[in-house]
């Protein structure tokens, strides 16, 4: 009987239960989803290195998966004590009718044990489909050949879901039990008629309030962009604390303000249903700027990460065609300060230079032991080229100095006290540019060239060119053979990270010049999706295992190779991965912002319903009703979007700065995308509070 | 912003009494024509020209087949410019749903009402709102202001609705606050006044769009009995000065009897009705309760 009655309160309150249902089902339905990528694995093909990522991403997901739980916790919690304190006066009835509290508990408990149970079945049902979809957008991303239809499904997905929603459903069971018992029965019974004395602030107050956040938070923008988010010192703090406070401030003053500044201009205040209006959101903002905020700065978050993830991905595999020109690259990075050519190991007291009488005996040829090693090289490379650099004594600063550049007080600046400057010979350089097909380049005897390709430190040496065309180096001063900087990549990575190389005459270098590293950079006999599986293979047999620069460790002929087909995948995947968190994160949160706003609005409307119950009484027609409900609606969803969409923008301008050292960075577009997406779901939100609330407040009205 | 222009109002309230003598000075015996004659009552003649409000036999039936209540059962009668009018009749009778019937919040079952003129029961509701708006002023029991809005606000929201200038409503605010004394009160929200001021910002509101018919249903129903007086000499007031139509519904003869007129009904029907003349009230108070007494049998229903 007492589930009979639950079935059809649920039935009958359907109008609030929907947007309930629905956001517990896209939270089930997307949890499930992102939680089963892990299982992607079984029906996928994937390399070695994506199934690293998918492991990776599925550690990622569970992780995020706490925090999302709790996020949705906090929604449903909230969602359900709204939906208990509207029916307040239907309680009040069944307690009034002589049923005992705990019977009246116990209808709370089937009605959520009913939606629960049937929003995570269909929940479910919904993240299995949307799995199957998943399946194909990895596959797109990481470039796999889906032949025949798949199916997908994660049995420990599911459970974890279940689990997680028990949790959370048994938590809300708990809140609303608890909250029934805390009614009394004359509140519930007198729940309508309540006559909520509408709190006061002074106007004035919330003038100067309003313009003490905008203070606050235009400080904490230029904080922020000050700061830079290169170090996360007090000042990010003190920035992130007042953008908080301020937003915090700004919602708390907004409706005085708007208020006091529309009742300044009395022709607009006093036309049509303004004032009503204005003196709604005014009477409301005590209550509700809390949650306000939280969702302002929520969206703030989601849109950030959103955006700024996608960005991330974006800039690794723009710039990954400029920096993967070379088929592949073998380095190594030499042990110690003090090694050179002569056939002379340092002393040591390990075994570090175990490698060293090899080395010297191939004559400091990567190529030659290599090609021993791998009798069948040739038939896989065409081309290779070894490039040596040495130690000049000199840092990078130093080479400012001598330019007079003024370094900048960032990050960069700061470690170019440390780096050391290192410099190559122009025949070597050449033949790197032969590998790319450019023309070589003539130094002559006493010339010099910069090379460096580090998006932050550049400005140094295009200044430094800029100012003058000699430089003191090896003893000897050289003049600028070309007062543009040199911009070709030095090795196939990720990202342009050679932080400055001069390009020196051969005859500065001899044999005792020290070593800083060593670097061949080569080209495939083939394509090299063809060549590559068989010239890796081969490359491991010979030199099978790890190389690190610990004892007995491989050094020589190579300590680190990477592909650009690698670094492909690895952008692939990386871009794969951030994208999955992006919109994972990102999505719950936007969903949630605009469940709450849309419980409080609807909330909110079925307390209004007397008043525009009495517009209409006295006369006023529905549009104009219509849209006094619109506008009210509109303030509530936009200000918060408004806001957190400025955040964003300042944040983000500080990210792109940061990113931007892996290059290029183009924030346009995945702003636009994650923009459009997110205001397509929050439009949908918002126009289902907008026809919901005006159908209650038109249902109860006069013919 | 809300000082009052007091010059302004003065000026506004003799101009009412001007008009009212002078049309005093013009009413002349008039036939009524479509009144339901109920036999052995005497006739109201009433003054002035052409009615304002004239119901002519309307039913409103509530419920469908097997579960009917004939709520109104063939009502007619006119209330002409100017005049104060009270509705009494025991709880049930289908007074209120007179009143809603006439102020289009509920629809008739069948019959007319014509208010300035117009048949208001075939109107659409978009024109429902204008007239709700443009003819009505309305004043309920519970005192239905705004709790968002002051005193000051909820008076000019009958006028922001309109469009008026901001102008013209300072000055016509300002000028009903001071006939109904509640200029002290105006930038008061409502939570902060008592129930008497609370109704008479309602009245307020109701006459300032100058209605052609002001509606009150137990306007003085939750009052106490000195709060009651008060509003009442308001109306009377207004009726006077500012020649307001009214028409009231109330169970209380005390409140019934500072109007002119008073109709009772009974099963959703008209009874009999009552004229003051040139009565004083406490005479009309007393002929009042030997209607209610008649009707109400046991008595204690109605009053
Ligand atoms: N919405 C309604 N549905 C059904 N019957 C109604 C409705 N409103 C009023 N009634 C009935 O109509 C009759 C007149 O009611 P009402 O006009 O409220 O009386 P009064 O205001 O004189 O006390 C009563 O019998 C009442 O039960
Ligand atoms: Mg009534």
């Amino acid at each position: 009987m007492y589930f009979k009655l639950a079935l059809g309160n649920v039935r009958k309150s359907f109008r609030d239960y929907g947007i309930y249902f629905i956001t517990l089902l896209f939270g089930v339905c997307v949890f499930y989803a992102f939680n089963s990528i892990a299982s992607q694995q079984a029906v996928l093909q994937f390399s070695e290195s994506q199934n690293r990522i998918i492991e990776l991403l599925a550690g990622l997901i569970d992780g995020t998966s706490v925090f999302i739980a709790i996020i949705l916790g906090f929604l449903i919690v909230y969602a359900s004590r709204y939906l208990i304190r509207r029916r307040k006066k239907e309680f009040g009835t069944y307690l009034t009718l002589g049923m005992p509290v705990g019977k009246v508990s116990r209808i709370v408990v089937y009605e959520t044990l009913l939606v629960g149970v049937a929003s995570l079945l269909v929940g479910l049902a919904l993240g299995i489909a949307i799995s199957q979809a998943l399946l194909y957008v990895t596959a797109a991303l990481f470039t796999i050949q889906v032949d025949a239809l798949m199916f997908v499904f994660s049995y420990e997905a599911m459970i974890k879901t279940i689990i997680y929603f028990g949790v959370i459903f048994f938590i809300t069971l708990v809140f609303n039990v608890f909250s029934i018992s805390r009614y009394k029965l004359i509140d519930l019974i007198n729940a309508d008629r309540k006559n909520e004395s509408i709190k006061l602030r002074s106007l004035p107050l919330s003038v100067v309030l309003f313009i003490i956040s905008l203070a606050l938070i235009g400080t904490a923008y230029y904080l922020l962009i000050d700061n830079g988010l290169v170090t996360f010192d007090s000042q990010f703090a003190t920035s992130t604390v007042l953008v908080c406070v301020g937003t915090l401030l700004f919602f708390y003053s907004l409706s005085g303000f708007l208020l006091r500044a529309v009742q300044s201009n009395r022709k607009l205040y006093f036309r049509g249903l303004n004032m009503f209006v204005l003196r709604q959101l005014n009477s409301k903002i005590n209550t509700t700027f809390i949650s306000i905020t939280l969702v302002s700065m929520a969206l703030f978050l989601a849109i950030t990460s959103t955006c700024g993830g996608t960005a991330l991905a974006n800039a690794f595999t723009q710039n990954l065609a400029a920096n993967t020109q070379y088929d592949a690259t073998l380095s190594l990075t030499l042990p110690g300060q003090n090694v050179d050519r002569t056939g002379q190991a340092p002393k040591d007291e390990g075994n570090r230079y175990s490698w060293y009488p090899q080395a010297a005996a191939d004559n400091f040829d990567m190529l030659t032991t290599l090609k021993r090693s791998i009798p069948e090289w040739d038939t896989y490379v065409s081309n290779a080229a070894q490039m040596n650099s040495y130690q000049t004594g000199m840092t990078m600063k130093d080479l400012a100095d001598q330019g007079q550049v003024t370094v900048k007080d960032d990050i960069y600046g700061q470690s170019m006290d440390q780096a050391s400057l290192n410099a190559i010979t122009v025949s070597e350089f050449n033949k790197q540019r032969t590998l790319l097909g450019l023309e070589p380049v003539d130094l002559g005897s006493d010339k010099f060239l910069l090379w460096c390709n580090f998006e932050e430190i550049k400005y140094v040496y295009e200044q430094f060119l800029a100012k003058s065309n000699t430089l003191n180096i090896f003893d000897t001063t050289l003049t600028a053979a070309s007062n543009t900087l040199e911009t070709m990549p030095d090795r196939t990575s990720s990202i342009a990270g050679n932080t400055g190389i001069v390009v020196v005459p051969d005859h500065l270098i001899n044999e005792k010049t020290p070593l800083a590293s060593m670097t061949l950079n080569l080209m495939y006999s083939g394509e090299r999706a063809d060549v590559e599986p068989k010239f890796e293979s081969a490359l491991y047999a010979a030199f099978p295992g790890p190389s690190s620069i610990s004892d007995n460790a491989r050094i020589w002929p190579f300590m680190t190779s990477t592909t650009a087909m690698q670094m492909e995948e690895q952008a692939s995947g990386l871009t794969a991965l951030i994208a999955y968190l992006a919109v994972y994160i990102g999505f719950i949160l936007l969903v949630t912002c605009a469940a709450i706003l849309a419980l409080q609005q609807l909330s909110e409307a079925a307390d209004n319903v007397s008043r525009y119950h009495l517009l209409e009484e006295i006369g006023v027609e529905r549009k104009m009703t219509s849209k006094a409900v619109l506008v009210q609606i509109a303030i509530y969803f936009l200000f918060p979007l408004i806001v957190a969409f400025c955040h964003s923008l300042v944040a983000l301008n500080v990210v792109v700065k940061v990113v931007s050292m892996y290059g290029y960075l183009d924030i346009a577009l995945p702003l636009l995308m994650t923009v459009g997406a997110f205001l397509v779901l929050y439009l949908a939100y918002f126009l289902f509070t907008f026809f919901a609330s005006r159908t209650m407040l038109n249902q109860k009205a006069v013919v | 912003m809300y000082e009052l222009n007091a010059l302004e109002a003065k000026s506004l309230f003799q101009k009412g009494k001007k008009m009212t003598e002078m049309l005093i000075d013009k009413i002349e015996p008039v036939t009524t024509a479509g009144l339901q004659q109920t036999p052995g009552i005497e006739t109201y003649v009433p003054a002035g020209g052409q009615p304002v409000l004239h119901c002519e036999n309307i039913e409103k039936v509530y419920g469908s087949r097997g579960n009917i209540t004939r709520a109104l059962d063939g009502i007619s009668f006119n209330v002409n410019k100017g005049e104060y009018v009270a509705i009494m009749g025991a709880s049930g009778s289908g007074k209120t749903t007179l009143l809603n019937c006439i102020s289009s919040i509920d629809r008739v079952t069948s019959g007319h009402i014509y208010v300035a003129g117009r048949d208001i029961t075939n109107l659409r509701s978009k024109q429902l709102s204008q007239f709700r708006r443009d003819d009505l002023g309305f004043i309920f029991q519970d005192s239905n202001i705004l709790d968002t809005l002051t005193a000051y606000e909820n008076i000019a929201l009958a006028l922001t609705i309109k469009k008026v200038p901001h102008r013209e409503i300072e000055m016509r605010v300002a000028a009903v606050a001071e006939h109904l004394s509640i200029t002290d009160t105006l930038k008061k929200f409502p939570y902060q006044l008592s129930g008497g001021q609370k109704q008479r910002v309602a009245a307020a509101r109701a006459i300032i769009t100058n209605p052609s018919l002001v509606l009150a249903d137990e306007p003085t129903g939750a009052l106490d009995s000195k709060s009651a007086k008060m509003l009442l000499e308001s109306f009377d007031m207004l009726n006077k000065n500012l020649l307001a139509t009214i028409l009231m519904v109330t169970h209380d003869s005390f409140a019934a009897s500072y109007t002119k007129r008073v109709i009772f009904i009974q099963d959703g029907k008209i009874f009999t009705e009552l004229v003051r003349g040139d009565q004083s009230r406490k005479e009309f108070f007393n002929r009042i309760i030997e209607v209610v007494s008649f009707l109400g049998g046991e008595n204690n229903d109605v009053l």
